[in-house]
C-alpha cells in the first residue's frame, strides 16, 4: 500500500506514520508526509498513492478544498482531525473514515482495515460523489446515479438522465462509499437496487437485470440466485 | 373714550382723571370654550353690572358723579399714595343702571411704578359681575397646570439622575425644567395673590430673568445633551442676542418674547447641526423648537407672558427636550446592555479559542504521543497547558488586563507550541510597561495566528514586540519573524482571530484605535496604535 500522510503538527504525524508501520508491516510499500497545502496538492497530482490520510486543518487553512480534490482521486481518503463538526461533511463528499483526535492505534487500524479489506465500506455513507471535469472538480448527487460500470482503473457513474461521469476510482473503490441501495451485479456493474424492474436469465447461463428505463445489465453467475431471492 | 379698551396713561404725573363716556349698557356675550368657534349662533347674552379694571395705579372711580371704588389711596406725591391692587372687579350699584349714557371717570395717581417705562397700560372693561370672577378664577388654571407639570418633570429628571443615570444632562433638563415651573408659577402669582401694584415691576423683572435663565439652561442642556464641540462660542453668539433683548423694550414682555424668540432660534440651530452629526433625539428638539416659534410669532397677544400661545410654545419646547433625553437614555441603556452582552460574547469567545478542538486535540494528541515516547517531555506538555489555562481562567473575566499577565498568558502557549511544532519559538519584547492595561489575549491571539500560519525561518519562529507610549498614546508592533504562506487570490478577510482583537480594542477603547497587518521582510508585521483618551486614531 502506498500511503500519504498530510499534517502539519510534526509530533502527530510522527504518532501516524509509526502506528501505520505498525498496523500495516510489510504490506506498506511506501510512505510520503507533507506539512503544508501546497506540498500535498502537488504530491498528489504527481505521485500515485492507495490511501491518503488527511488534517483538515493545515496551518490555519481550511482542508475542504483539497478534501474535495482527494476524494476525486483513484485513492482512498482516511480523515484524521480535531474538527468533527466537519465529519459530517467529509463523509458526505465520500472519505472512507474519519478518524477524531486525539486518536488510539485502535482506532486507526479499525480505519486502515477499510481500506485494506476487500469488503471493506465507508464509516458512513456519501451523499456525493466528486469527479474531475475540465481540470475542476464537480461533485454528483448519489440520488443521481442508476448504476455503475468499471473500465479498468476508472468506474462510469451512469446518472437518471443518461449522463455518463467518468470517476478515476475503481468500481469496488467507488461501491465502498455508496449507501447500502447499490448492490454489486456482476464484477463489471453496481446499480441501484430500487432501479431494478427484474431480473431475466436466458439460454447459455446468460443473466441480465432490467432496469426502469429498459436498460439491461449482465448478471454475474455467482449473484443470480441471491439477487433473485432479494428481488422475490 | 370708549370703555373695553387698553389705554396707556402716563406715570408719576400727580394726580390726574380719565373720564370715559358709556353711550348705552350693552349686554355682554357670554364667553365661550372652543364649542363657541362650532355654534357660534347660540351664543348668550348677560347683563352688565360691573366694571373691571386692570392697571399699575390707586384710583377712585366714579359712576355717574358717586364714588363707587377706592383701590389705595390716591395721592399727590409718593408719600401721601398706597398703592392699590392690580386688577379690579367692581360691581355697579344697581340703582346706577339705568338706561340711557353713563360717564365713568377715574381718579388716577402711579407714584409706586416702579417701570422706567414713561406710560403704563391700563384696562377698562365693562363687564357681567359673575362672569368674569369665574374668568379670573380659571385664569390661573393654565399657569399652574404648567408650574405642576414641570415640578414633576423636574422630580424625575432628579430622581433618574440619582438612581440610575449619571449624565449630566439629566441635572440640567431638571434644573430647567424648575426653572419653567417657576415661571408658569410667577405667571399665575398675579390671579393667586392678587399684589399691590408696587410690587407688579419687581414680579415682572423676577419672570423676565426666570426666562434668562430659562434660556441659559437650555442652551446648556442642548450643547450637553448633544455633545456639542467649541461650546464657549455657541454661548457667546447666544449672549448678544439675550442681551440685546433686555435693552430692546422697556416692558418686560416685550424683552421676554425676544429673549424667547433667542433661545428659539439658538435651539433650532443647534439641534439642526445636531441632526446634521447624527445625533440620537435631535430631530425632537428641531420639532419642538420649531412649533414654539410657529406658535409664538401666530398666537402671541397683548396678554404677553399669560398669552396660552406662550405658555403652550414653552411647553412644546419643553416637551420635545424631555423626550430627546428620553430617546438618548434609551439608546444609550440599549448600547449599555449590548455592551455587557459583547464583554459575555469576548469572554465565551476567548474560553473557546483555548477549549476549540483544534488547539485542544492537538495538544491532547502531541500529549498521548510524548507520553508513549517521551514521558518525561509530557510532564513539561501537560505543565504548560496547565498554565496556559490557569492564566486564562484568571483574565478571561476582565475587560483590561496588566501587559505583565498578557505577556506571562503569550509565553505559556509559546511553551505548548514550541513542544507541538517541535520547534524553537520564543517571545522577545521591547520598551513595554508591565503594567499597561490591554485587553486580555490581544497579542496572545495574534501569536497564536502567527504560530499557525507562519512557517519557521531557519528552525525557528521568533516573535517581537516592542511599546511606545507619548503624550497618554500607545503604539504596539510585533513581528512574527517566518516565512510566510504563499498568497494566492485577493487578500483573505479577517479570521476569527483578527475579529477578535478588534472586537476587543473598540470594547475598551472606543473609536481611537487603529490596526493595521501585513508581510514585511522580517515575515509578518502587525502594528496597533491606542489613541489617547479623548483622542482619536484614524483606522
Amino acid at each position: 500500500m502506498r500511503l500519504f500522510i498530510v499534517e502539519d503538527e510534526p509530533m502527530i504525524a510522527r504518532r501516524l506514520e509509526r502506528f501505520c508501520r505498525e498496523i500495516l508491516g510489510e504490506r506498506l510499500e511506501t510512505l510520503h508526509l507533507a506539512t503544508a497545502y501546497d506540498e500535498a496538492s502537488a504530491r498528489l497530482a504527481e505521485t500515485p498513492i492507495d490511501l491518503l490520510l488527511l488534517d483538515l486543518n493545515l496551518n490555519g487553512r481550511d482542508g475542504m478544498e483539497l478534501l474535495k480534490a482527494s476524494v476525486a482521486g483513484s485513492f482512498h481518503t482516511i480523515i484524521v482531525s480535531a474538527n468533527v463538526e466537519q465529519a459530517l461533511k467529509a463523509f458526505e463528499y465520500g472519505v472512507l473514515d474519519f478518524v477524531p483526535k486525539p486518536f488510539s492505534q485502535e482506532r486507526l487500524a479499525q480505519a486502515l482495515l477499510r481500506a485494506t479489506a476487500t469488503t471493506g465500506r465507508a464509516a458512513a455513507a456519501a451523499k456525493y460523489l466528486a469527479v474531475k471535469k475540465h481540470g475542476r472538480v464537480e461533485l454528483v448527487a448519489i440520488d443521481r446515479i442508476v448504476h455503475l460500470e468499471g473500465a479498468g482503473a476508472y468506474a462510469e457513474l451512469v446518472l437518471d438522465d443518461g449522463k455518463r461521469e467518468l470517476h478515476d476510482k475503481t468500481l469496488e473503490k467507488l461501491h465502498a462509499l455508496l449507501p447500502p441501495g447499490f448492490e454489486r451485479i456482476h464484477k463489471s456493474y453496481v446499480v441501484r437496487w430500487s432501479a431494478v424492474k427484474a431480473l431475466h436469465a436466458s439460454e447459455g447461463s446468460h443473466y441480465e437485470a432490467e432496469l426502469r428505463n429498459g436498460t439491461r445489465l449482465p448478471v454475474g453467475r455467482t449473484r443470480y440466485k441471491e439477487l433473485r431471492e432479494k428481488l422475490s | 373714550m370708549r370703555a373695553g379698551s387698553e389705554l396707556y396713561l402716563p406715570v408719576r404725573e400727580g394726580v390726574y382723571w380719565v373720564r370715559i363716556r358709556v353711550p348705552a349698557l350693552p349686554d355682554k356675550p357670554r364667553r365661550q370654550g372652543i364649542g363657541a368657534l362650532v355654534a357660534p349662533e347660540n351664543r348668550e347674552t348677560l347683563p352688565t353690572d360691573a366694571v373691571f379694571i386692570a392697571g399699575p395705579c390707586s384710583f377712585e372711580l366714579f359712576w355717574d358723579g358717586r364714588s363707587i371704588w377706592r383701590n389705595g389711596v390716591v395721592g399727590a406725591d409718593p408719600a401721601s399714595e398706597i398703592p392699590g391692587r392690580l386688577d379690579n372687579l367692581v360691581p355697579i350699584p344697581a340703582d346706577l343702571l339705568g338706561p340711557g349714557g353713563h360717564v365713568v371717570a377715574v381718579r388716577i395717581s402711579n407714584w409706586n411704578y416702579n417701570f422706567s417705562a414713561p406710560r403704563a397700560g391700563f384696562y377698562i372693561a365693562l363687564e357681567n359681575y359673575a362672569e368674569r370672577l369665574v374668568y379670573e378664577t380659571r385664569a390661573p388654571i393654565l399657569p399652574l397646570a404648567g408650574a405642576s407639570a414641570a415640578a414633576v418633570a423636574a422630580a424625575v429628571c432628579v430622581a433618574l439622575h440619582r438612581l440610575t443615570d449619571r449624565r449630566r444632562s439629566l441635572l440640567v433638563c431638571g434644573a430647567l425644567s424648575l426653572s419653567v415651573a417657576l415661571f408658569c408659577f410667577l405667571i399665575a402669582w398675579r390671579w393667586l395673590h392678587n399684589d399691590t401694584y408696587d410690587w407688579f415691576a419687581p414680579r415682572l423683572i423676577a419672570i423676565t430673568c426666570t426666562v434668562t435663565l430659562i434660556c441659559g439652561l437650555q442652551a446648556w442642556l442642548l450643547l450637553e445633551l448633544f455633545a456639542i464641540p467649541r461650546r464657549g462660542r455657541w454661548l457667546a453668539a447666544l449672549a448678544p442676542l439675550v442681551l440685546a433683548a433686555w435693552f430692546s423694550s422697556p416692558y418686560h414682555a416685550v424683552i421676554g418674547l425676544w429673549i424667547y424668540r433667542s433661545m428659539l432660534v439658538f435651539s433650532i440651530v443647534a439641534a439642526g447641526w445636531a441632526m446634521w452629526r447624527g445625533r440620537t433625539g435631535a430631530r425632537w428638539v428641531l420639532a419642538g423648537a420649531l412649533i414654539g416659534l410657529v406658535s409664538v410669532q401666530l398666537g402671541w397677544d397683548n396678554r404677553g407672558f399669560v398669552s396660552p400661545a406662550f405658555l403652550g410654545a414653552f411647553g412644546v419646547q419643553l416637551l420635545g427636550l424631555l423626550v430627546s433625553l428620553g430617546v438618548q437614555v434609551g439608546e444609550d441603556r440599549r448600547q449599555a446592555r449590548a455592551a455587557v452582552l459583547t464583554a459575555a460574547r469576548l469572554e465565551i469567545e476567548l474560553l473557546k479559542k483555548n477549549i476549540q478542538p483544534h488547539f485542544l486535540m492537538n495538544t491532547l494528541t502531541t500529549i498521548m504521543e510524548v507520553i508513549e515516547q517521551e514521558p518525561k517531555s509530557a510532564v513539561a506538555l501537560i505543565e504548560a497547558l496547565a498554565g496556559e489555562f490557569r492564566i486564562l481562567a484568571r483574565v478571561s473575566a476582565e475587560k483590561l488586563i496588566p501587559l505583565g499577565q498578557e505577556l506571562e498568558l503569550c509565553r505559556a502557549h509559546i511553551r505548548i507550541m514550541s513542544l507541538r511544532r517541535g520547534v524553537a519559538c520564543a517571545l522577545e519584547t521591547e520598551g513595554l510597561g508591565e503594567n499597561t492595561p490591554v485587553p486580555p489575549a490581544l497579542f496572545h491571539t495574534l501569536i497564536e495566528g502567527g504560530l499557525t500560519h507562519q512557517r519557521p525561518r531557519n528552525g525557528e519562529l521568533k516573535f517581537t514586540l516592542a511599546g511606545e507610549v507619548a503624550s497618554g498614546a500607545s503604539r504596539y508592533t510585533l513581528i512574527a519573524h517566518g516565512e510566510n504562506p504563499p498568497q494566492a487570490g485577493p487578500p483573505p478577510k479577517d479570521g476569527t482571530g483578527l475579529r477578535y482583537v478588534k472586537a476587543r480594542l473598540e470594547e475598551s477603547f472606543a473609536g481611537r484605535w487603529s490596526l493595521h497587518a501585513g508581510p514585511v521582510a522580517e515575515g509578518w508585521r502587525t502594528v496597533i496604535e491606542i489613541g489617547a483618551p479623548g483622542g482619536k486614531v484614524a483606522t
